[in-house]
């Protein structure tokens, strides 16, 4: 075995339409170990993944294989060097089985034919010990998001790669599931696998990786040893998502204070959500935890008029209670962002178009038609602002998912909003849209605006938010505000857990949020 | 895992609800008029069932990697009317001209295959286009008239394709036999082979199918190649049955082949296709035609019938897949 890392890969960059996704990252990985690359999302994690897949080709930069550069230039050149990738969830086919998803173009045959039986023996000790109990021949579209994940972790190591390659892999599962795929990581990587473990969350690496690299805005800017990393160090490590959150703008938020509430909840079911009831005032923003399920994007789709909720009372602040529709609700001044593919945004419409489609149809005062020449001066106006890096002419499709973002919730500025319900407003978008929209959510809660926000990721909430609610399972878990909000915290009250968690090393308990 | 029953599992199938159509649709017509399921009736209805079904097949394979194929109807008259041409001016024998009309028909399916994957064009405009040049063509070479055709019955060509013979009451055609082989070597592919995972991964999940090194072009390529051919043999079969090439038969068929398909359960926008429920599909159609006509309906009205039938059959799949949204 020659001593060279098993894989390297040196300068490599990539830009994906306007927005550089890599800028210059270079690491390398040793026979059997785990490396664990740890970045926000949006810096360039998953376009890694990608690459390392086949599925893309970097635009400058080499990778080596034992030594030896190798072009991997597509998903079969990815397999012959024995890397296989499990990719976030999109990458599988929900009308087909487990089954199928877990052998797509890799199905043993038998007599010419796919053997099912043969696909159940070779799966089914797998399956076990990540403890997948479901039924193999149902879709997988059936399957709950946790399920799914392990399917195409599953579907990965079936392979049998040198180099496995995971991406966000602890996305959708809990506590006991985690802990279950990490087992299996360390035993595979006692017979020798080598694994790239892609994640944003600190505490995963320190918990599996023998080494750490850190990511940001495409650029490796750390990697060292588990073992060398000092507390200063990982405290430092856990602190560069914070210089993402804008200084929290107090002196609205103070006054707030003596103000009655302004938006009261009580007792609201619908979707998966039972009997929830809280407050918000103008002024603050309030955090909602949850993982996906929880209830908490339920909640803010039944606030906007998405959904209809089955019982409980709600009060905005104008005095009137759940809009019936989307359009009542955006009359109201009641205004939904959320990440969700297209969010609103037409793609293959003028920039100004875009920011001038709320205006028209929530205003049902001033002049119903659109008028060019009112889109353009608000769309100068808003681009200035939103600090949009295009022409107000251009196509909205051609922006970064940052810029089109920015312009997702731009629209709603024209009408001044009241209440802002934000759905995981930067989910997967680059660190520096990320950090304006931040800004921007702030500003809207300054000028008074009542902002709920729901969010995965527990440090976006923790920086931004000025007290948090978290949900598990429909229901109100807890409330956390001030000093005791942080990541760590968060994550517990979502997922249930009351033991201090095991995946994260006693060192960073003195971490906390600032 | 297998607390359910047989009957729950066969409910839950796909192709029970056409299933069931099938069944109910029967029981009417032989209640109101009993000669509906004498020998000579059932005869006529599977000879000219099964040319339509044998594009039916091929494009059940089509629409579930999918895309789809509007240009089959004027293959199946063009190719007919090309093999004929051919032979009647004398330049080749009758099998050459069959041979040559399915080697055209193969390059028209390469072409659509090409403008879809390479080009990126959607289907529906790709194949509607392919329909006016194919049928443009034939009705050129013919200046607009029928072809003469030979009576080929006694060649071997038409003996193995179209040759018909008694069992029992009943008369049947060598096509039937075509129909079934395809039905049941279309079917393992489907749902067997590893072509067929290819064609279920490339309809449902383009790009997770290339991200696992799946060749999604070619396996499309292939299925329009398929389907054209498929259409080109359907109307060869179809013009040696009834001595007749006229080079407008066929018109209308792509949207008939494509609600056969859809009513047997195969989903529009690919993913999910089945060729049992595709057989299903077919019989519930060509029975109706037959059916309304024996009953006293006007033939004429037999459209109103099948649009009801795939609105239905439409609402029932949109109603089971909410039900089923609900229920997780």
């Amino acid at each position: 075995m020659s001593d060279s890392p098993l894989i390297s890969v040196r300068n490599l960059a990539k830009r994906l339409g306007g927005f550089v996704a890599l800028e210059d990252v270079s690491l390398a990985a040793e026979r059997g170990t785990i490396h664990a690359i740890v970045g926000e999302s949006g810096a360039g994690k998953s376009t890694m993944a990608r690459i390392l897949a086949g599925i893309e080709r970097a635009d400058s930069g080499a990778i080596e294989i034992d030594g030896h550069s190798v072009a991997i230039d597509s998903p079969s050149a990815a397999r012959k060097h024995g890397i296989a990738v499990a990719l976030q969830q999109s990458a599988l086919f929900p009308d087909r089985s487990v089954l199928a998803n877990l052998f797509v173009n890799r199905e043993p045959l038998r007599s010419g034919l796919v053997s099912r039986r043969e696909m159940q023996a070779r799966s089914f000790a797998l399956l076990r010990q990540l403890g997948l109990a479901v039924d193999v021949g149902a879709p997988l579209g059936e399957l709950g998001a946790a399920e799914r994940q392990l399917v195409g972790i599953a579907r990965a190591l079936l392979d049998h790669p040198r180099l496995l390659v995971l991406d966000e892999s602890c996305e959708a599962l809990d506590r006991s599931q985690g802990d279950r795929l990490f087992a299996v990581l360390r035993e595979l990587k006692a017979r020798g696998m080598t694994m790239l473990y892609l994640t944003s969350r600190l505490e995963e690496a320190l918990a599996l990786a023998d080494q750490v690299s850190v990511i940001r805005n495409g650029r490796d800017v750390l990697s060292k040893p588990r073992s060398d990393l000092t507390a200063t160090e990982e405290a430092m490590i856990g602190q560069l998502g914070l210089t993402l959150f804008p200084l929290p703008l107090r002196s609205l938020s103070n006054v707030a204070g003596t103000l009655r509430p302004q938006l009261t909840v009580s007792g609201l079911s619908g979707g998966r959500l039972a009997g929830v009831g809280f407050s918000a005032r103008a002024g603050e923003i309030v955090g909602l935890a949850g993982l996906r399920g929880s209830g908490a994007s339920d909640l803010l789709a039944m606030l906007f008029g998405q959904r209809r909720a089955r019982k409980g009372k709600v009060r905005f602040p104008d005095g009137d209670g759940l809009p019936k529709t989307r359009t009542e609700a955006a009359r109201r001044g009641i205004c939904l962002i959320s990440s969700h593919a297209g969010n609103g945004v037409m793609a293959d419409k003028s920039i100004a178009f875009n920011l001038s489609s709320v205006v028209l149809g929530a205003r049902d005062w001033g002049r119903r038609w659109y008028s060019p020449k009112a889109a353009a001066e608000r769309a100068a106006r808003l681009v200035e602002a939103l600090r949009i890096r295009s022409g107000s002419d251009e196509l909205a499709g051609s922006l970064s998912a940052g810029g089109r973002q920015k312009v997702a919730l731009g629209r709603w500025l024209e009408i001044g909003p009241q209440v802002v319900l934000l759905d995981e407003p930067a989910r997967g978008i680059d660190i520096g849209s990320k950090q304006e929209i931040y800004g921007l959510v702030r500003q809207m809660a300054a000028s008074g605006c009542v902002v709920l926000m729901h969010s995965s990721e527990m440090s976006e909430l923790a920086g931004l938010c000025d007290r948090v609610i978290a949900f598990r399972d429909g229901r109100l878990a807890g409330e956390v505000a001030g000093s005791e909000m942080d990541a760590a915290t968060l994550r517990k009250l979502i997922t249930g857990d009351t033991a201090a968690p095991a995946r994260e090393p006693a060192t960073t308990s003195q971490r906390n949020a600032a | 895992m297998e607390n359910h029953s047989f009957v729950q599992r066969l409910i839950a199938r796909p192709e029970f609800g056409p299933l069931v159509l099938l069944v109910v649709e029967l029981v009417v017509f032989w209640g109101i008029n009993p000669d509906f399921l004498s020998p000579q009736n059932i005869s006529n209805i599977l000879a000219f069932t099964v040319e339509l079904g044998l594009i039916a097949l091929a494009m059940t394979l089509l629409m579930t990697s999918g895309e789809f194929d509007l240009s089959v109807g004027s293959l199946f008259g063009f190719s007919p009317v090309l093999m004929w041409t051919l032979f009647n001016s004398g330049v080749t024998s009758l099998e050459m001209g069959l041979l040559i009309a399915l080697i055209v028909a193969a390059l028209v399916g390469l072409v659509n295959g090409w403008f879809v994957t390479q080009l990126k064009i959607p289907s529906f405009l790709v194949t509607l286009g392919m329909l006016l040049v194919v049928r443009g063509t034939a009705l050129f070479i013919t200046d607009g008239f029928p072809q003469r055709t030979w009576s080929a019955e006694g060649s071997w060509l038409a003996n193995i394709l179209v040759g018909d013979f008694y069992v029992g009451p009943f008369r049947i055609y060598a096509s039937l036999f075509w129909f079934i082989g395809a039905a049941i070597v279309l079917g393992y592919v489907l749902t067997q082979s590893r072509t067929g995972n290819w064609i279920q991964a490339a309809g449902g999940n383009p790009n997770a199918a290339r991200a696992r090194g799946v060749n999604v072009n070619r396996v499309k390529v292939g299925l329009f190649i398929l389907s054209a051919v498929m259409a080109s043999l359907a109307g060869v079969i179809s013009s040696l049955r009834t001595s007749a090439a006229n080079p407008n038969s066929g018109t209308g068929y792509e949207l008939e082949v494509i609600a056969m398909v859809v009513i047997g359960g195969t989903a529009l926008t690919g993913g999910r296709g089945t060729i049992i429920g595709t057989v299903l599909g077919i019989l519930i159609l060509r029975v109706m035609r037959n059916g309304i006509v024996l009953i006293g309906v006007p033939g004429l009205a037999y459209n109103i019938f099948i649009g009801a039938i795939i609105l239905g059959m439409m609402a029932l799949h949109s109603w089971l897949e909410r039900r089923h949204q609900a229920g997780t």
